[in-house]
């Protein structure tokens, strides 16, 4: 329970935040739905789409490229707005002045992810796509961090210090466990980052594109198996130890989830690869260049890794509340903090 | 410029930090390590900016690159190679912006669609078609080295030597458009080549021309190094009457004459001459076409027992010595016969690699001799020369060999899967057998050019690929009663 002294926050930020966190998922899709189609440079100018500024752009009455990036556009443009829905309902009644600079900082994230996005499309550079790329599901993973923090739940779980609340004694939630969860929520979004260097590298135009894209593609399968057991690792202790079910549960379906898209990504953009063709045989599969349901299938890939980023970082802020925040007795070894085993 | 925009950035981004240490004590909530999570974030939307910024350097306009196989085996010289290049640009244009020669019959407005950067105009059109499409894989220099390429197999086609599988041509001959055309359209089924059939005509007529672009250029390379080769490079300088200048020491002085067309009206007639060699079968394709004579064309509405009669003559013939096809395809035609050719692509580079292997062990050798002969206290001038000389080839020759992906086998089709990449309709089947497969160990078995004759009549072809479409409704075991008496000597 909030203790007496600290007042009651409003409803507002967090309803807010849970607005942002909506309209966010959506435009890290749709993002990823514009790298899918090619049509990042649909149009060569920023703030402005084809010299008319963007707001009353004719969007609905565009068709292909020019709709799925001015569909970009503008869902970035309510995510800002949204975000200063938020910064200004954290003024008005959020009394936690962290909470209200954790506001402002997503703020920035947006600004900056906006102008990213932007200088992306004026300077028409491939590595500026792939840091947009990067940035946007940390935005996400950010929005969505603001809303356990601005919840009623976050105020109502105590801490251990508080051993007179019920929760204190039947909570599971442990600092190896909080290790555990951000261990997770860093290699998710590392995971991420290497993703978008496989997708992005193959259109660079550099000499060593070649070379990045084939280590990307072997770190990206270690990374897959490193955060799979991870995860799955998370929503077991999760589960057991009673902390978080419904985010860890969801955690682990989507791994199952992502490990098949993932797969059918590479089939729907180069098919079998060659080992599998040893085994398989030779197929009469191919595919369809600017197919939907390929675009479809490439981009949720990338919207369910952004989603498994901010779903880990949500659990490891509900576990980090619930044990306080305390700083552990003594400092594990980093073996133990990269395997979270013993 | 970028400098002081990185260094304004970590300024601000110092400015940030230290903001939030000195307000860090007046904090009131007991979570710290949200306080931490809040700076962080702060920070990290700095960083984010910093790199945004200090990213805004364009990177530069795409180039093409000679074909170092080419170079290296010509040992044509850095300045030559220079040449080459600036003969090629002033020919063909950049990546950015392909000049179509009238003499090719290229079309300049599909080129520029095909080229440059992918972007749409404000009709909507799309533009850099090959960039958004085909790039990946092919290669900015279309020759199958995207940075896709390491992982696909087969790898993606090299362009340069103007040499394409699945066409309705005689082997030698090009492709005509309607054979890239369908290429493009139909894909390649069961590699990694998609289907482009949800593209306009318009944006697949300038993908073939881009692509045909890119193999006339490569294909011009090619000519012009051997050209260098043959005809120029380090000769004796001779005055006006045509006596060696000699230096001080009596040597004769070394001159190199430049490959510059544009000054030279000599070199101006032989590059003329070079692209007339290389356009002339790109014009002529359409004569080329294989044309399956009328009355021999199997009608539809055969009888079973027809096409019955017509599957077992295939099969006889398949497994027999005039068509011979089971000596690659296998005695049951699952693509296990003989296994170990390569194509052409992988020929040259496996030709290039062996001659480096060649090349270090004769260094070695040489090595050896010169260590005897200085045991023996003779003179090794010579030796050393040669040596270094050599020692230098392979210096050029050892990253190129080193640079090639790992050479595979041609392996038959396994024709009992069904799978056809040049396309499933009976014709491109007939046009499989009678021309076999350009640049790769499956011959042709029908006329070799218009007019001639071939191994097998047009009747017997068709029999061929009725048996062919036949194979993957065929137990594995059913073909071997037809196997010839002698084919342990066919296969050897």
């Amino acid at each position: 329970m909030p203790s007496a002294s600290t007042p009651l926050p409003s409803r507002w930020p967090h309803r807010w935040a849970w607005a942002l966190a909506c309209a966010t998922f959506p435009l890290v899709w749709w993002g990823g739905f514009v790298t899918a189609t090619g049509s990042g440079m649909a149009f060569k100018d920023w703030l402005t789409s084809d010299g008319v500024f963007m707001p009353i752009y004719p969007w609905l009455s565009s068709t292909g490229d020019k709709f799925i990036e001015h569909g970009h556009r503008l869902l970035g443009m309510l995510a800002g707005m949204l975000t200063i829905a938020l910064v200004v309902s954290l003024y008005l009644g959020e009394p936690r002045r962290w909470v209200r600079r954790y506001g402002v900082a997503l703020l920035i994230g947006v600004i900056a992810q906006g102008v990213l996005g932007g200088m992306r499309v004026v300077l028409d550079e491939r590595l500026l796509a792939l840091i947009h790329g990067c940035t946007g599901p940390l935005f996400f993973a950010a929005a969505a961090g603001m809303i356990p923090v601005t919840s009623r739940r976050w105020l109502a779980e105590s801490t251990p210090a508080d051993e007179s609340s019920p929760s204190a004694t039947t909570s599971m939630a442990t600092p190896k466990l909080l290790r555990l969860a951000i261990l997770t929520a860093v290699l998710a979004y590392l995971q991420l980052v290497v993703g978008a260097v496989v997708r992005h590298s193959p259109l660079m135009l550099t000499e060593g594109a070649p070379r990045i894209f084939q280590i990307a593609v072997y770190f990206h399968l270690l990374l897959a198996a490193a955060v799979t057991f991870h995860v799955l690792l998370l929503a077991h202790k999760c589960f057991w130890g009673r902390v978080c079910r419904t985010p860890a549960l969801s955690l682990a379906l989507l791994i199952g989830l992502q490990l098949l898209l993932g797969v059918s990504t590479w089939m729907m953009k180069y098919g079998f690869p060659q080992w599998a063709a040893r085994f398989v045989g030779e197929t009469g599969h191919f595919n369809r260049a600017d197919d939907l349901a390929s675009a479809v299938i490439v981009t949720a890939h990338g919207a369910v890794g952004s989603l498994i980023v901010a779903l880990a970082v949500v659990v490891a802020l509900r576990v980090g509340r619930q044990i306080g925040f305390p700083h552990p007795a003594s400092r594990p070894s980093s073996v133990r903090i990269a395997g979270v085993l013993a | 410029m970028r400098r002081r925009a990185a260094g304004r950035l970590i300024a601000v981004v110092a400015e940030a930090t230290q903001y939030i240490q000195r307000h860090q004590n007046n904090s009131t909530i007991p979570d710290r390590a949200m306080k931490l999570t809040s700076r962080y974030s702060v920070l990290f939307t700095a960083a984010t900016a910093l790199v945004a910024l200090v990213g805004c350097e364009q990177a530069p306009a795409p180039r093409f690159h000679l074909n170092p196989v080419v170079m290296v085996s010509n040992e044509i010289s850095p300045e030559y190679q220079q040449e080459v290049a600036n003969v090629l640009a002033a020919m063909f244009g950049t990546p950015d912006a392909p000049y179509a020669l009238p003499e090719s019959g290229l079309n300049q407005q599909r080129l520029t669609l095909a080229a440059g950067a992918a972007w749409s105009d404000k009709q909507g059109v799309d533009r850099g078609l090959y960039r958004k499409h085909c790039v990946h894989c092919h290669g900015i220099n279309g020759d199958g080295r995207g940075p896709t390429a390491r992982f696909l197999n087969p790898y993606p086609r090299d362009y340069r030597q103007g040499v394409f599988k699945f066409k309705t041509t005689f082997n030698p001959a090009k492709p005509t458009d309607a054979d890239l055309r369908r290429v493009l359209n139909n894909g390649v089924p069961g590699t990694s080549m998609p289907s482009f059939s949800l593209l306009t005509e318009s944006e697949v007529d300038a993908l073939l021309e881009y692509v045909k672009y890119l193999s006339i250029r490569g294909e011009m390379e090619t000519k012009l190094a051997q050209y260098v080769y043959d005809e120029l490079g380090e000769a004796e300088k001779e005055d006006e009457n045509g006596n060696p200048v000699l230096d001080e020491d009596g040597n004769p002085v070394m001159e190199r004459p430049p490959f510059d067309p544009a000054t030279n009206p000599e070199q101006g007639e032989v590059v003329k001459e070079i692209l007339t060699e290389v356009m002339a079968p790109w014009q002529e394709a359409s004569d080329q076409v294989i044309v399956p004579a009328e009355d021999g064309i199997p009608e539809d509405n055969r009888t079973p027992e027809e096409i019955g009669e017509s599957v077992a003559k295939g099969r006889e013939l398949f497994y027999g010595t005039k068509a011979n096809c089971f000596t690659c395809h296998g005695p049951t035609g699952l693509g296990d016969g003989q296994q170990n050719d390569y194509d052409i692509w992988s020929k040259e580079q496996k030709a290039f690699q062996d001659a480096t292997a060649q090349l270090q062990e004769s260094i070695v050798s040489q090595q050896k001799e010169i260590a005897r002969l200085g045991r023996e206290g003779k003179e090794t001038d010579e030796e050393e020369a040669k040596l270094a000389a050599d020692e230098a080839t392979l210096a050029l020759r050892q990253p190129v060999a080193h640079s090639f992906y790992p050479i595979r086998n041609a392996i038959p089709r396994n024709l009992r899967k069904g799978v056809y990449r040049g396309g499933r309709r009976r014709l491109d089947l007939y046009c499989r057998v009678s021309a076999g497969i350009a640049g790769t160990p499956m011959p042709g078995v029908g006329a070799a050019a218009p007019g001639a004759q071939g191994t097998l009549s047009d009747e017997e072809i068709w029999n061929v690929v009725d048996y062919v479409l036949n194979l993957p409704y065929e137990p594995a075991s059913n073909p071997q009663p037809a196997l010839p008496w002698n084919s342990d000597q066919i296969a050897n």
